[in-house]
């Protein structure tokens, strides 16, 4: 179900609005986390926990700490998923 | 027409105010050095434990900054007010304040007698300031994720915890903009805040102004204390993103109407 960009577009997207009742409309791979859908480091921690149960991979916390956009998450994402 | 010359409108003795304004930024780096190597060197002797040797230095440093408030209050920098200042001599508050002044946890800590405090991190490595923020053991506000364990276990312990939820101080005529670590401090340790709203008119030593632009009459301050009780109910809320987020939205709209009146 993660094998492509927009299907993990679209699952981050769900789990955007359910963590943080952030707007399903302004959920795209250019918004900037903390300026546009203000998603602060203390939220980051939580979507981290969030993915690890998405994906069953670990996601190492410093893979997170260049992540500016929801295209970067959504890189994240692949990159996990892509090891084995 | 008023064709007066602008120095009449220096009022309440401008010129002094500006020289005890010069005098009290002295005294307040002296008053750190003080503190780092002359009072602070026998507490390592004299208390063995660290958390009992935290206490006895943050106690120093309340009457310290109580000294320096009166100081400023005698030389007439400005005339201030508290009103339900009892409040914050309970132990175990978390007290949060909107920040319109340099001095404003100069205030509180005078008030508050094991007072923790968040900040900012610079002034682990600042040399006036080194000594007492670490003996007392305050919270540098590196890592957010830290910044929330450590204050909501110092709440624990019954300390009392001071935050500006601002993060900094507030820019005037701007909207405030509040962090969400407040909040979770509020949830994790189960703790309803203590609000502190502070009023500072005319204005003095705000956000991007230097110390010797000291406002043409003097300032009074205004400190009004209030429980969150019937504002925030935290009593059954688990700590989650969506609960941090209603509390940070409540506290804001608490200290802009504050602010506006």
């Amino acid at each position: 179900m993660l094998n492509n960009k927009d299907e993990i577009l679209s699952e981050l997207t769900g789990i955007l609005v359910e963590m943080f009742e952030v707007d399903a409309a302004d959920v795209s791979v250019d918004a900037h986390l903390s300026d546009d859908l203000d998603i602060d480091s203390i939220d980051a921690v939580d979507l981290i926990v969030r993915l690890k149960e998405l994906t069953g991979k670990k996601i190492a916390p410093e893979e997170f700490k260049s992540v500016r956009t929801v295209g970067h998450v959504v890189e994240a994402i692949q990159k996990v998923m892509a090891e084995q | 027409m008023d064709n007066r010359p602008a120095n009449s409108l220096r009022r309440d003795y401008y010129w002094l105010r500006l020289l005890a304004t010069a005098t009290a930024f002295t005294l307040f780096g002296l008053g750190g050095l003080a503190l780092r190597f002359v009072l602070f060197p026998p507490l390592k002797f004299l208390y063995r434990d660290v958390e009992v040797r935290k206490r006895k230095a943050r106690l120093l440093i309340h009457h310290a900054f109580r000294a320096f408030i009166g100081f400023m209050h005698i030389t007439g920098i400005y005339t201030y007010h508290f009103r339900g200042e009892e409040r914050l001599r309970r132990p175990g508050q978390l007290v949060l304040a909107n920040h319109p002044s340099l001095i404003d946890v100069v205030f509180l800590i005078s008030r508050i007698p094991n007072a923790n405090c968040i900040v900012k991190a610079s002034l682990f490595r600042n040399p006036f300031m080194r000594g007492a923020v670490t003996t007392a053991g305050y919270i540098p506000n590196d890592d957010p994720e830290r910044i929330i364990e450590l204050a909501a276990q110092s709440l624990q312990r019954g300390e009392s915890v001071v935050l500006f939820p601002e993060g900094t101080r507030s820019v005037p005529g701007r909207p405030f903009k509040f962090q969400r670590g407040a909040a979770y401090m509020a949830l994790r340790a189960r703790v309803q805040p203590t609000l502190v709203t502070i009023r500072c008119n005319p204005p003095m030593l705000m956000k991007n102004i230097p110390w010797y632009s000291i406002p043409l009459s003097r300032p009074h301050f205004q400190f009004e204390i209030a429980e969150a009780d019937n504002l925030l109910q935290l009593r059954d809320t688990g700590e989650s993103p969506l609960a941090a987020r209603e509390i940070t939205h409540k506290l804001k709209a608490f200290f802009t109407e504050e602010c506006a009146a």
